[in-house]
């Protein structure tokens, strides 16, 4: 007959050890429950595509660097150049919500089929075609490009795109780049979170989702009239390896989400970080919503 | 002992309050990640790497197919519109030195030149015997999605690249492609309107019928087996249904008007429209040609049946509003919706395999162009445009492709663009006019 366990640890000092293991594993098990309420996605639930899920990019030894000497000295150039007044104006694109098609209008008898004839006409977009392949046109605008570029030297989008950034970062519209705890950071500190350094954090940032743009291929016949497009993040590490590639929200449609993948995975390495950029990693977020051709 | 056991506790706690805390504060983090917009792909197909095969004894007649094979599974996997193929000059890789499977590749070589699919192969020749080995990679995630091994004739080449093609499009999109398809058309080669039909890419023209006379509106039943067509070979349009194996025929002996069959896609019945000295409207019939029921009752006239994928509607051309406008009729329920509001004359419906969108063509301004719109009428894609008259759309299988006459280059002929437009391309090249393509399902290869 087995003895209770009170009598077995009547030591006082045993019983409130044994109280002390509960407290301690009742406190685990409410951080546990905390973390799942809170970061639904670490409970278990999986993607249906697991193939493009739970991704970690360790490293992508076998594509070499090709561009990153380039865009480096390129980064370190526009660091060390002072600001200059932008020739361009960079627009950043909007990116278009599909529609999403409600159900078809019901009739309200059944019996006697109606038919509405008082609807708003819907406007007729272009197709892509029309805006890539119009031979004349193309021709035309080609001829007209080339005579600019011979007066003037080639605009460099990437270029401006930095400049404007640096521009936007010098009038204080990127207030949210400063972290909260480091918002005390005095101007013109060069040290880690100070002003300059998110700003450069900032460029190198805009860069690096250029250069994933670059080699985004999606085929428009993959589409859906309801792509609504997903967001995923990127840890790059100081020599520009991307450690992780994490899907935060995905657009519903597996080629989607996987052309964007592989284009982060083409990217890897993106060039390292620039000087005065003291991180020990950096997050980027994509937020990928390709335009239809029927967008343009 | 006490004391140790304590300070174990004590340090348990600490740790798992810290892995807690860990865990949470990364979401306080996250809301703090900074986003940028990607919108523009800047290759709008999937980058695809066909090298050379690699001849597996060797012998001439190997060495003679390697390049071929792969020119020719170029060239189908190109047909779709899905893929950019990548030039070969840019591959480091040979096929001889080599292997063909993913224990002897450098899928770096591939992801190096931005291909995200690679395809390689090898070929045997024995006799007349031919053995074709065929994989394809996905050279990112350095996985095999297909690995095949090909066993016929000589003569079987084609066939067996239009099967391996079938499931390179169903591993990578999801759908088989239209490799097995053919498509119906009206030529006047001959001097007279006859119904013909090619292989998905022009190829392997025939002449169905010889009737000497007007024959019109070819329509495939779902299984690919029957063809439905007008006729006015007895005098009055009369629709004619035909046994494509042997091609035996009968046809339909109601009075008045018969024309634009259009079979369902899940039964062996076929709609027709039919004035049965009345208004034209749509009947539906059997496969034998009873008349079921009648679909359509309204004022004006209803043709040009165009049945959704799961048979349950139908798009079709009434001008009950006046002038020549897309409905669509609920069989069950009777129900009808319009769906083309804009433009005075929109005919020849075309109900998208995915059952999504429907094609249709539009005239404006004394020009015929192709539309696509959107089951529910909501959002309209003008996809030809300023090349004459292009009308009579038909979606492939698959969806991806849509065929269609034109008179772009002066005379009718058949061409084929994707379903967003782009690839327009002429698919038959042979005397007279060409109209009315009607894209078959697939058969088996």
């Amino acid at each position: 007959m087995s003895k209770s366990f009170f009598t077995v640890h009547s030591d006082p000092y045993q019983k409130r050890l044994f109280f002390w293991a509960i407290g301690i594993s009742l406190a685990g098990h409410l951080i546990l429950l905390a973390v799942i309420v809170m970061n639904p996605q670490w409970s278990g639930e999986k993607d249906p595509f697991a193939s493009a899920i739970d991704v970690q990019m360790v490293s992508v030894k076998d594509i070499p660097d090709t561009a990153s000497g380039k865009t480096a000295a390129f980064v370190k150039k526009i660091m060390s150049d002072k600001p200059k007044p932008i020739r361009k104006t960079f627009k950043k694109r909007e990116t278009k919500k599909a529609e999403i098609d409600p159900a078809p209008a019901e009739t309200a008898d059944s019996k006697k089929p109606e038919v509405s004839i008082s609807r708003k006409p819907v406007k007729t977009k272009t197709a892509m075609k029309y805006k890539t392949l119009k031979l004349n046109q193309n021709f035309k605008k080609a001829l007209a490009r080339l005579k600019k570029n011979a007066d003037e030297p080639p605009a460099r989008t990437l270029e401006d795109t930095i400049r404007e950034l640096r521009e936007k970062m010098d009038k204080g519209e990127f207030k949210r780049e400063v972290p909260k705890g480091q918002r005390g950071a005095q101007k013109g500190r060069s040290g880690p979170g100070s002003k300059r350094e998110a700003q450069i954090e900032e460029i190198y940032m805009a860069l690096i989702a250029s250069e994933i743009q670059e080699n985004w291929a999606y085929a428009d016949q993959l589409s859906s009239d309801n792509e609504k497009g997903g967001k995923v993040a990127i840890t790059i590490l100081p020599d520009g390896s991307i450690v992780d590639i994490s899907f935060m929200d995905r657009s519903g449609n597996r080629y989607l989400d996987e052309s964007v993948e592989k284009a982060i995975r083409k990217s890897s390495p993106v060039q390292p970080y620039p000087e005065g950029l003291r991180k020990s990693r950096i997050v980027l977020g994509l937020n990928y919503t390709p335009q239809g051709v029927s967008d343009y | 002992m006490i004391f140790t056991h304590r300070k174990l506790f004590i340090n348990l706690a600490v740790c798992i309050l810290c892995i807690g805390v860990s865990a949470i504060f990364p979401l306080a983090a996250a809301a703090d990640i900074k986003f940028f917009d990607l919108t523009n792909p800047s290759l709008r197909k999937m980058p695809l790497a066909i090298p050379v095969l690699k001849a597996m004894t060797p012998v001439e007649a190997e060495r003679e197919r390697t390049a071929l094979v792969a020119d020719e599974v170029s060239k189908m996997l190109n047909f779709t519109g899905y893929f950019k193929i990548l030039e070969r000059k840019s591959y480091l890789y040979d096929a001889h030195k080599s292997g063909i499977t993913e224990k002897e590749l450098n899928f770096g070589n591939w992801t190096v030149i931005g291909a995200e699919f690679l395809i390689t192969g090898g070929v045997q020749v024995v006799g007349n015997k031919l053995t074709l080995d065929l994989l394809l990679f996905d050279p990112f995630k350095q996985k095999r999605l297909i690995g095949k091994r090909y066993h016929g004739q000589i003569a079987d080449q084609n066939r067996i690249l239009r099967r391996f093609c079938s499931e390179v499009m169903e591993a990578i999109t999801g759908w088989p492609g239209m490799f097995g398809s053919r498509l119906a058309f009206v030529s006047t080669a001959s001097g007279h309107k006859e119904i013909y039909t090619c292989d998905y890419d022009g190829t392997n023209i025939k002449q169905i019928t010889k009737k000497k006379n007007i024959t019109t509106f070819p329509s495939w039943s779902a299984d690919g087996r029957y063809m439905a067509y007008t006729s006015f070979v007895n005098g009055p349009s009369q629709i004619f249904l035909r046994e494509m194996k042997g091609g035996s025929e009968t046809n339909l002996t109601f009075e008045g008007v018969q024309i634009e069959p259009a079979w369902h896609p899940k039964r062996f019945e076929i709609s027709a429209t039919m004035s049965m000295g009345e208004d034209q409207e749509i009947y539906m019939l059997t496969g034998g040609g009873k008349i079921i029921k009648k679909l359509t009752n309204s004022r004006g006239i209803d043709v040009s049946a165009s049945w959704s994928p799961n048979g349950k509607q139908f798009a079709y051309v009434s001008n009950r509003s006046g002038s020549p406008q897309i409905y669509i009729m609920d069989v069950a329920s009777g129900r009808t919706n319009r769906v083309t509001y804009e433009g005075k004359y929109n005919t020849q419906p075309s109900w998208a395999p995915k059952g999504d969108k429907i094609a249709y063509s539009s005239m404006e301004g004394g020009e015929i162009d192709i539309f696509v719109i959107s089951v529910q009428g909501k959002k309209t894609i003008q996809l030809t445009r300023n090349s004459a008259d292009n009308e009579a759309p038909s979606w492939s299988p698959d969806g991806s492709l849509i065929a269609f006459s034109s008179n772009r280059e002066g005379r009718s002929r058949i061409y084929v663009m994707t379903a967003y437009g782009t690839d327009q391309r002429r698919l038959v090249t042979m005397d007279g006019d060409q109209t009315q393509p009607k894209w078959s399902p697939n058969f088996p290869h």
